[in-house]
């Protein structure tokens, strides 16, 4: 089967800047995986994610979407197969209601007119936004105005969704709707997840983490087995969860605690177990 | 001695709002004290400490910090009176910053408070050290920096006019681990020098590891002000006002639940220590 | 933050003017506006002034809410015409000082200016407050259709003026908080004279324009993410749909013209 996405040997510099943000990084996602990419701020993470989508054109290497190479004459499909939840919710909300927001998509892509409005409905449905079609940006919560995003993008049916920290300025409620509506999007199989974030909750939900480091990828592999490595989180200055947080303070105090990664629910068995 | 003291204060943003932002509000907080105002989005955190810092009149009631006192006849020039005493960071502050350089953006403060140009500027080194940043940072654009020294310096600030009191609305908002840990330990450090904290925030484990005193707030109320002892003792309370239990507490409490005899734990170290303990003894080391 | 309004902010209520077509209410805000300037008399103003309630009436949105809307303005207003009364002459003169004089003349063109002010910036809240700020775009979007023959890039134009119409209330807000964490840095907008005055606007002004700056990039960014081409044909959620209410009103605006002008005439 095609990978979703391949990087080649991709290299990107931003102008004015003495040293690339990203170096010689070759990656793969694999169709339906779920993927987070931890990493501290200016780690290149977020170039990450607009080169896939080929709003950058990166310097050296190659990028494949659905075994579609990222250039400039497949711009049209790949905005269609990728789509990106950006950090900022109102920064990114362009319609003057949550209807027209989804349109907007639609509208570029010259959906004929008499489409547009189930496709929206269907969209917000998926959501669960459908009930405040009408409402305007102002009236919506942070959490309301990313879920709409999600919709714009769905709307447009594609492949691999991409987040770029899009729960880091949500509340805590917000930030658990987003969560629970992407565990509901990986469940139907038909969609590539990636998120970028430094949530510890955020990580601990994918299938992979890719770690990145001073423009190189210093990590990758199934979420426990990298999220084993305390030292390398506090390292890289990404937050430790909870369960391995407390496996590590105990064996920094003299306790023996098997090398594995712990949930929070695994390490209170291990714990009870154990007393 | 208190440092503030409100009694039965409601505010009202405007008279259309189908309630008051703030509802008959009662509290009072003791100098040096780390207070964690906590609540849903919405429920009226902001707008309490934003008459806390005469950002607003309330509509009735009284607020008293040190030694001046408003209520809802109190003019402007009675209001910015409170500002003297307070230091309130808003969210993201890093957008709020305008001059030339680092240097006199943390000024600004200090002159409008009318000071000479010596302690001004002894104020900008200071403020700089209190929040980790080299003295040579005062001379660099303030919008050259990453996002993180952004938010210090915008802190420092608000730091540079010595207020009494500090409120910090979300301050480790959108940092990354490693700049919320540091962050923290400035506040942390702050509290320890005698400032009373007033820190609005969505993330418990940061008021559970550093607040003494907690405000639940809901629609508008005053639920609870009490230790995060008895705040975090109660999760059925916590859910009924949307707020979530650190990870420590909940881990504490479900040891708890299954017959593990320790006491609730604020931190993971607490949590760990007393773990240890346990488990060094069992296994004999 | 649901309950405040701001001036140009659309009220989401079902009314007989919401309903319209938003070429029809745009036509009837511009028409209003050109014969505000034919009225030249009690009779005339007030038949036009007596148009605008029913217009506010039949819009469901209350009296209140009109004010709280115009309440910014206000300082606007009464500074012009505080001006107009001050600073010209003519006619029967009842106090001067300096160069500063009361005149008959000057009372009644203060009274103008602040009638024609107060109808015309009520007449286009109206519109706003019953028109979502992209159909308002879409209604001008069509009126200005004729252009394209002249390379006028007419799509552009108006998605660009409606998103600028949805940033307004973010940005509302954002120097809302910005002017409120520069106070509490104990700044103080209402010292020192006029120079100074100014200069306190540079605090907030900055951090505003530097974020507009940082907005206006993420946007464009999010836009392309999303597809938009500007130099590719685009399709349209919205269609604007003619009705027998949109030609009724038409009407009206003819008859409401017509009396004018006889009211105008003496013949009424």
């Amino acid at each position: 089967m095609v990978d979703a996405v391949t990087l080649t040997n991709v290299q990107f510099q931003y102008p004015n800047t003495d040293r690339p943000i990203l170096d010689d990084v070759s990656l793969r996602f694999k169709m339906g995986e779920w993927t987070t990419i931890i990493g501290h701020n200016g780690s290149g993470k977020s170039t990450l994610a607009r080169l896939i989508d080929g709003l950058l054109v990166p310097k050296q290497g190659q990028i494949m979407v659905c075994g579609l190479p990222v250039t400039e004459e497949n711009m049209v499909q790949v905005h269609q197969r990728v789509g990106i939840v950006f950090q900022n919710p109102d920064n990114q909300f362009v319609g003057a209601t949550v209807a027209d927001d989804v349109a907007f998509g639609l509208e570029n892509r010259q959906v004929p007119p008499a489409e547009m409005g189930p496709r929206i409905r269907q969209a917000l449905t998926a959501v669960g936004m459908e009930k405040l079609a009408d409402a305007e940006p102002a009236m919506l919560s942070g959490g309301q105005k990313q879920r709409v995003a999600i919709a714009g993008i769905l709307a447009l049916k594609p492949q691999v969704i991409i987040l770029d920290e899009a729960t880091s300025m949500l509340d805590p409620a917000g930030r658990q709707l987003v969560l629970d509506l992407l565990q509901r999007l990986r469940a139907q199989q038909h969609y590539t997840i990636i998120s970028i974030t430094h949530d510890p909750v955020e990580m601990t939900i994918a299938d992979r983490v890719v770690v990145l480091d001073g423009g190189r990828i210093v990590r990758q592999g199934p979420t426990a087995t990298v999220l084993q490595d305390v030292a390398l989180l506090q390292r890289i200055g990404v937050g430790v969860p909870a369960g391995q947080a407390l496996r590590q303070a105990l064996v920094d105090r003299g306790v023996p605690v098997p090398a594995r990664y712990f949930t929070e629910k695994e390490m209170v068995e291990w714990l009870c177990q154990q007393l | 001695m208190p440092a503030i003291v409100i009694k039965n204060v409601s505010f009202n943003y405007s008279s259309l709002a189908k309630r008051p932002a703030l509802d008959n509000v009662s509290l009072q907080i003791a100098a040096g004290s780390f207070v964690g105002i906590v609540g849903h989005t919405g429920s009226g955190k902001s707008t309490l400490v934003s008459l806390i810092d005469g950002l607003g009149r309330p509509t009735s009631g009284q607020i008293q910090v040190g030694d001046v006192t408003v209520n809802a006849q109190s003019s402007m020039t009675d209001l910015a009176k409170l500002r003297q005493h307070v230091g309130y960071v808003f969210q993201f502050p890093e957008q709020q910053l305008f001059a030339e350089t680092v240097g006199q953006d943390i000024a600004f403060g200090p002159t409008n408070l009318g000071w000479s140009a010596d302690r001004v500027q002894a104020a900008v080194q200071e403020a700089l050290k209190l929040v980790d940043l080299p003295a040579a940072f005062a001379d660099r654009s303030p919008f050259a920096l990453s996002g993180g020294q952004m938010r210090r310096v915008a802190i420092a600030g608000v730091l540079a006019m010595h207020p009494a009191i500090l409120i910090l609305d979300e301050p480790t908002a959108g940092l990354d681990a490693a700049a919320t840990h540091r962050l923290m330990a400035n506040i942390a450090r702050l509290h320890a020098a005698g400032t009373t904290i007033l820190l609005i925030t969505h993330q418990m484990d940061q008021v559970a590891q550093y607040a003494d005193q907690v405000v639940v707030m809901n629609r508008g109320q005053l639920v609870k002000s009490e230790s995060p002892w008895e705040i975090f003792a109660d999760p059925a309370f916590l859910a009924a006002n949307h707020l979530n239990v650190p990870p420590a507490v909940a881990m504490s409490h479900q040891l708890r639940d299954a017959g593990v005899s320790i006491d609730p734990a604020l931190s993971i170290a607490s949590l760990a220590d007393q773990l240890a303990v346990k488990l060094g003894g069992e296994s004999g080391e | 933050m649901n309950n405040k309004i701001v001036f140009g902010s659309y009220v989401p209520v079902d009314s007989p003017l919401h309903r319209l077509d938003p070429r029809m209410k745009l036509l009837m805000c511009v028409w209003y506006v050109v014969l505000v300037f034919f009225a030249n008399s009690w009779g005339t103003s007030l038949w036009l002034l007596a148009g605008l309630l029913v217009a506010m009436v039949l819009s469901h949105v209350s009296f209140h809410q009109y004010w709280q809307g115009l309440r910014p303005l206000a300082w606007v207003i009464v500074f012009t015409v505080v001006f107009q009364v001050l600073f010209s002459s003519g006619g029967r003169l009842y106090w001067h000082w300096g160069i500063m004089s009361i005149t008959h003349d000057g009372l009644v063109n203060a009274l103008i200016i602040f009638y024609r002010f107060m109808v015309i910036i009520t007449a286009s809240t109206v519109l706003t407050a019953t028109t979502p700020t992209l159909r308002i775009a879409d209604g001008l979007d069509w009126f200005m259709r004729p252009l394209k023959v002249l390379r006028v890039p007419v799509n552009q134009i108006t998605l660009m003026l409606s998103i600028a119409l949805r940033f307004i209330p973010t940005i509302m807000d954002e120097a809302g908080k910005i002017t409120n964490a520069q106070r509490s840095r104990g700044m103080n907008f209402h010292q020192g004279n006029l120079v100074q005055r100014v200069k306190h606007l540079i605090p907030v002004l900055i951090p505003l324009f530097v974020n507009s700056f940082k907005r206006a990039e993420d946007l464009a960014t999010a836009m392309e993410a999303r597809g938009y081409d500007p130099d590719s044909p685009r399709t349209h959620f919205r269609q604007l749909h003619w009705q027998g209410r949109d030609t009724i009103t038409l009407v009206v605006m003819v008859l409401v013209t017509i009396i004018l002008f006889l009211i105008r005439g003496g013949l009424l």
